[in-house]
């Protein structure tokens, strides 16, 4: 799924029920990253420290909470932190079976003009981060 | 003694077992997924003959999650997903080749068994082929040399 747009989504919001986020409502004509992540998954929480040094960058990461629980996802972020800029409560899965996500963590970066330009399966670091995402983000002056 | 000890042990065992049980916190593990599991159980389709179309296709595609278990197989939930999907793209009409378009888009081709032949799987096909040839040649060889 990558060089094709962000399929079309509408989900509830982790943090409020009643909130349901779009493709149009989080595109918001920068790159972004969307990182799905969920609390049963060990390996989102030793990435957790990384993307809260990307978010003090000033990269906008998207949340996709994936197959959690509400509960036990809040107190996850309570402990850690909260390096999203909105977070989709995916409980079924749907955007992520979408995505072809097929397990925790995963990284798609998304562009300006809502196209996924990468994707990467594993925990984030700064050596997989200039790698792989910096190049794709030159030109943008981010 | 020996008797004993087998009491104690298994009274050990059987304390132990219930502990855990009880600490389990089912919240983490709890299985939003059994909806669609469900869904995908008791699917309704509208012909036998579309119903077996529809099984045999998902049987033939790899749960992306999984090391060697297909759509019906395996307990995953995304393959309970896949399945579900698979059998409402069937009875809406798609084509076998429209759901493998789908699934391999998105997982890519590690969920064929039978992957497409092209340059990049060439190997895959025709190296056993060229194995076999290069085993008769020195099978021939053998045979002749010692005549």
């Amino acid at each position: 799924m990558v060089g094709v747009p962000l399929p079309a989504f509408n989900l509830q919001g982790l943090y409020d029920e009643s909130q349901f986020y779009s493709r149009d409502d989080l595109l918001d004509g920068d790159f972004m990253l969307i990182n799905v992540w969920a609390s049963w998954c060990a390996a989102c929480k030793s990435e957790h420290g990384f993307l809260t040094r990307l978010q003090h960058q000033g990269i906008d990461i998207i949340g996709l909470n994936y197959r959690d629980e509400r509960k036990p996802a809040l107190s996850m972020l309570k402990d850690l932190g909260d390096p999203y800029q909105a977070i989709i409560y995916d409980i079924h899965g749907s955007l992520a079976l979408d995505l072809g996500v097929i397990g925790a963590p995963e990284t798609f970066l998304i562009s300006p003009a809502g196209e996924i330009v990468h994707r990467f399966s594993g925990v984030l670091d700064k050596q997989i981060w200039d790698k792989q995402f910096v190049p794709l983000l030159v030109g943008v002056g981010k | 003694v020996k008797q004993l000890i087998y009491v104690v042990i298994s009274l050990v065992f059987a304390s132990v077992s219930v502990y855990a049980a009880q600490s389990a916190d089912n919240s983490v593990f709890y299985d939003a997924n059994k909806e669609i599991a469900i869904k995908a159980d008791l699917f309704e389709f509208e012909s036998d003959e579309q119903r077996q179309r529809a099984t045999e296709l998902a049987r033939q595609l790899r749960c992306p999650q999984c090391q060697n278990q297909n759509l019906i197989e395996s307990n995953s939930p995304i393959a309970k997903d896949l399945r579900l999907r698979v059998f409402e793209m069937m009875k809406d009409g798609a084509t076998e080749q429209e759901v493998v378009d789908f699934m391999t888009k998105r997982f890519g081709e590690f969920v064929l068994y039978d992957p497409v032949v092209s340059p990049k799987t060439s190997v895959l096909w025709f190296l056993p082929l060229i194995i076999l040839v290069f085993a008769i040649y020195l099978a021939a060889r053998t045979v002749v040399r010692s005549k």
